[in-house]
Order: C-alpha cells, then sequence, then structure tokens
C-alpha cells in the first residue's frame, strides 16, 4: 500500500513540473485521443441509434445523450478548477496555475453545449427554448463565471498574478454548484429532477441509462484529452524562452519538417 | 432501437432537434481541438521567424 503511495506521490511530484509533463503528454496524448474518440463514439451511437424510445418524449429524449453529460462536465470542471486554485494558492505550484487556465475555456464550452441543447429539447417538450428557471438561471451564472475567468486571465499581464487571481475566481465561483445542484429541489422548476444522484437508483431503463454512463466517460476522456492539448499550448507559450522548450518541442518541429 | 435510414433522420419529426444537438456538440469540441493547436503554431512560426 505504502509503495502504491509513493508512486502516486511521485507521479504527481513529477507532473507538476512542467517538462516532465510535457514530456509525458507527448506519449500520452495519442493514446489518450484514441480511447476517448472510441469510447465517445460507443456512447453516442449507443445512445443515439440503440437505445428505446420514450414513451412519453418520443425520440427527442436523445438530446440527454449530449445534454446532461455535458452538464456535469460544465460543473465538474469548475470543481477541479477550484481544487487546482486550492493547490495555486495555498502551495503555489506553477503547473496548478496553468490547468485552471486551460480548464477554463473547456468548461465554458461544456456549459454552452449544455445551454444550447437544453434549450433545443426544452422547444418540443416545454414549448419553449428559454425560461427564466432557476436550474437554466443558474446554469448560465455558471457558464458568466467561466467567462469572467477566462476574461479576468486574459487583462493581466503578469501570469502569475493572473493565475492567483482566477485561482480566488475558481474558488468563490464554486458556491454556484450546489445552488445548481439543488435549485430542482428548492424552487419550483420546469426542469426535470438530476439525472443522476449518488443517493437514489436511477429512475431511468437501464437500455436508457446505459449508454447514457459510457456517453459520461467519453465526455470526461474528451476533457482529459482537450486539457492536455490545452495545458502543452500554455506550457510552450508561457516557457517559449526556455531551452527546454527548444529542444524538446521547437527544434523537434523543425527536424520533423 | 430505430431500423431504418429515413426513420433515423427523421426521428417521428424530432430529428432535426437531436442532429442539430450533435452538430452543435461536434462544432464546439472541434473549435476546442483546433484552438490549442493552432496557438502552438503560431509560437513556433514565431520562434522560426526570430530565427530561434
Amino acid at each position: 500500500m505504502s509503495r502504491i503511495w509513493n508512486f502516486i506521490k511521485s507521479w504527481t511530484v513529477e507532473m507538476g513540473s512542467p517538462p516532465l509533463f510535457f514530456q509525458w503528454s507527448s506519449k500520452a496524448l495519442p493514446w489518450l485521443a484514441i480511447i476517448s474518440i472510441i469510447v465517445f463514439s460507443i456512447g453516442m451511437v449507443w445512445g443515439i441509434f440503440y437505445s428505446p424510445t420514450d414513451y412519453k418524449q418520443g425520440d427527442v429524449y436523445r438530446i440527454i445523450y449530449i445534454h446532461v453529460p455535458s452538464a456535469i462536465l460544465g460543473q465538474s470542471i469548475l470543481m477541479f478548477m477550484a481544487i487546482c486554485g486550492f493547490i495555486t494558492v495555498v502551495w503555489r505550484v506553477k503547473i496548478s496555475g496553468m490547468l485552471i487556465k486551460s480548464a477554463a475555456s473547456i468548461g465554458a464550452s461544456f456549459t454552452l453545449i449544455a445551454l444550447i441543447t437544453g434549450s433545443i429539447w426544452g422547444k418540443p417538450t416545454w414549448g419553449t427554448w428559454w425560461v427564466w428557471d432557476a436550474r437554466l438561471t443558474s446554469t448560465l451564472i455558471l457558464f458568466f463565471i467561466y467567462t469572467a475567468i477566462i476574461g479576468l486571465h486574459s487583462s493581466l499581464d503578469d501570469k502569475t498574478k493572473a493565475d492567483r487571481a482566477i485561482s480566488i475566481l475558481s474558488l468563490v465561483g464554486i458556491a454556484i454548484i450546489p445552488i445548481i445542484k439543488k435549485s430542482v429541489d428548492w424552487w419550483y422548476t420546469l426542469h426535470q429532477p438530476s439525472t443522476f444522484t449518488l443517493s437514489s437508483a436511477p429512475s431511468m431503463a437501464p437500455d436508457m441509462y446505459q449508454p447514457l454512463l459510457v456517453c459520461v466517460l467519453g465526455f470526461y476522456l474528451i476533457f482529459a484529452f482537450l486539457l492536455t492539448m490545452n495545458l502543452r499550448a500554455e506550457i510552450v507559450f508561457r516557457e517559449k524562452n526556455k531551452t527546454w522548450v527548444s529542444k524538446q518541442y521547437l527544434n523537434r518541429q523543425k527536424n520533423d519538417k | 432501437m430505430i431500423n431504418n435510414l429515413s426513420a433515423i433522420i427523421y426521428m417521428d419529426g424530432n430529428g432535426l432537434y437531436v442532429w442539430v444537438c450533435l452538430l452543435v456538440l461536434i462544432l464546439i469540441l472541434g473549435i476546442n481541438i483546433y484552438l490549442p493547436s493552432r496557438r502552438l503554431k503560431k509560437i513556433y512560426k514565431e520562434n522560426k521567424t526570430n530565427g530561434l
């Protein structure tokens, strides 16, 4: 057990170093891309083509396989950013600041997908594209938090200060997560109750629920892939004047040509 | 399970909603893949121009 713990500890410390992360991610990225595309495609094909039609909503419910994983990711990414924010503020680990910056645009994208697909789903089921419902409004606030984080970071030239500022904003912004989660219980909303809960069994049929789980896993893998890509670009951008970047990336690119 | 191609596309009149959602997803994910690649290319080009 202690060997596993020591391995995790040394791996985490190694990944905290931009050159080592860059080296490791060069090897891991193609595999991550392949695995994420496979799992994502299985989930999508299973959900859209092979899951049964809902007796009440018909085929429009298939939007769930895009909307629910996007909404889960939109919230999870902010929690991830808050953890990185805590690490940045307390231990000042350089890469965790870069992680927040890299994750913010992905989080904003998934939240935007959740808002757009939810709106499209709302039209045939509720008869309207948008209502100022508690769940919808709190998710829109989540999107604004992401845009504020992106805007704040790009407005500051000193990247160390920018990292600390967005760390604090992520830690403050996380307050929206329980509000989104509980919005369907605290207020009367048009939005249906949460699809995923830890305390009770799913209300959906297993034929519908299983592809949704695969989709969620696929979306998490896509997030890991996108985050690695973004982080690599951020590392090269910030450390472009350092020798290791010239050796590991820029000169290798020249040799490839 | 949806059996034939026209049923897949039409989905009892709901096909448009489902396919637009899928399109939005692919479009936004595509942008997220393109942007970091473009950023890396730009840094490489700058580096080349500076003759480093």
